[in-house]
């Protein structure tokens, strides 16, 4: 069934690190890709090394001023379902209540979106614009850590090697005046992959009320969840006006490079983009001066 | 092959399994228990909800290796003494069936939000049941049915 010549379930880090050096398997945690994947056979795996039972790989802790620390394998619906995550986090709130459904955010994993490497990744740009760093352990080397905008390396593809593990991820606490926006367009309102997707920071001055800092991450538009540091360049220095924040969000759909497929076409995500990078942006803004 | 000792609806279900089936099939295949429905068998369509530690999950890409030391609730387990559960009355008596294979999914997935969340509005039933897909009903014979199980006004 499945091929599969061995199921692993490690105690400990050291004994998955031995088990995926030995070239044994596939590390899984909700198994809402992975698994399915098997079963399309589009995807064949020597076994299967089951990451839940790891020590902490579920956990996920927060305290004033330290931000948000997550355990690779904690699932989706566990911070959904917390006021001290979707009352500081926006971004990552309003992108993890459209993924799947309630029923997988149970079983969905925050390090599995990741590694899956979707384009699309719904967890992808509001991690970025927060700027996310992921944890991992490698050949002996300890723990490294990148940010996640580092993390992908193409359609499907992370940089961790087989035998490297998601350990954790960090996001660090938002800083004051400072606001930001996830939306996505899908044709349905759930169990649907974005057609495109956008996630808009901006952190205000102080006195003056202009753009301090502006990140903006598309999803489903290239290889890779990216940035679009043209439009962000843009508004750094400048009141956050309507007009401002639309000739951001021109430049981000002339910045950009989508593909067409069973989705949309590429000129159809282009002018998603533009709507949604404004969009998000006038959250965002919005929310940086309450 | 593995032995499993299963606790399913209060009961405890012993059973060979291989730790990668899934625990739809255990369900259905070894433990007879078929109330839970095969929909895709791609996690899309929710037909084969069930409760794992009280959450709604879908047991046709949950690994039975994953249910050790949980508890698991199916549509089986929500009648009390006989009687149907009020979810069930009111989807039977309001149209909330019609072919009736999502229906056990659309039950689990009502009965774990009116576990957390008693009185829940119709945008929160609706956004509770997003994850069960009826190609019969339309959904709004359904929200009216869970209306009624939750003693909320129905539109």
């Amino acid at each position: 069934m499945l091929g599969l010549e061995g199921y692993y379930e490690p105690a400990s880090i050291d004994e998955a690190l031995d088990i995926l050096r030995r070239g044994n398997g596939k590390p899984f945690a909700g198994g809402t890709d992975v698994i399915i994947n098997l079963r399309r056979r589009t995807v064949t795996y020597k076994g299967l090394v089951n990451i839940k039972r790891l020590p902490g790989i579920a956990d996920w802790s927060t305290k004033p001023g330290e931000g948000l620390h997550i355990g690779a394998a904690t699932p989706f619906r566990d911070l959904e379902t917390s006021p001290s995550v979707t009352q500081r986090y926006s971004a990552l709130a309003e992108a993890i209540r459209v993924i799947g459904s309630v029923q997988l955010r149970n079983m969905a994993t925050i390090g599995g979106n990741l590694c899956n490497a979707s384009p699309a990744a719904d967890s992808a740009p509001a991690l970025i614009v927060s700027k996310a760093t992921v944890a991992f352990t490698g050949n002996g080397e300890g723990t490294r850590s990148c940010l996640v905008e580092q993390f992908f390396s193409g359609p499907g593809r992370c940089i961790l090697n087989p035998d490297e593990l998601l350990l954790s991820l960090d996001i660090p606490e938002p800083e004051s005046n400072t606001g930001d926006c996830f939306q996505r367009f899908t044709p349905r309102g759930a169990l649907d992959i974005a057609v495109v997707s956008a996630a808009s920071r901006v952190t205000l001055d102080r006195s003056s009320g202009r753009v301090q800092e502006a990140v903006i991450a598309l999803g489903a538009v290239a290889p890779t969840p990216v940035r679009a540091g043209k439009a962000e360049e843009v508004l750094v220095g400048h009141e956050p006006t309507p007009d401002l924040m639309a000739q951001a969000a021109k430049i981000a759909k002339e910045e950009c490079n989508p593909i067409g497929d069973i989705r949309g076409s590429a000129s159809y995500r282009q002018a998603l983009v533009e709507v949604l990078v404004r969009r998000t942006l006038e959250q965002a803004v919005e929310r940086a001066r309450t | 092959m593995e032995h499993y000792s299963l606790k399913i609806n209060g009961n405890v279900y012993e059973t060979d399994a291989e730790p990668f089936e899934s625990l739809l099939d255990v369900l259905r295949e070894k433990l007879r228990l078929t109330g839970s429905k095969k929909g895709c068998d791609e996690g899309e369509c929710g037909s084969c909800t069930v409760l794992l530690d009280g959450k709604p999950v879908l047991s046709c890409i949950l690994l039975v290796s994953d249910v050790r030391e949980k508890e698991v609730l199916t549509i089986e387990g929500l009648p009390q003494g006989g009687e149907p559960h009020p979810i069930q009355v009111e989807m039977t008596e309001r149209g909330g069936i019609q072919c009736g294979y999502c229906t056990p999914g659309i039950i689990m997935s009502a009965y774990a939000l009116l576990q957390e969340n008693p009185r829940p509005s119709e945008d929160e039933i609706r956004f509770a049941i997003a994850g069960n897909i009826c190609r019969c009903t339309g959904y709004n014979k359904i929200v009216e049915a869970l209306q009624a199980a939750a003693g909320t006004p129905i539109r």
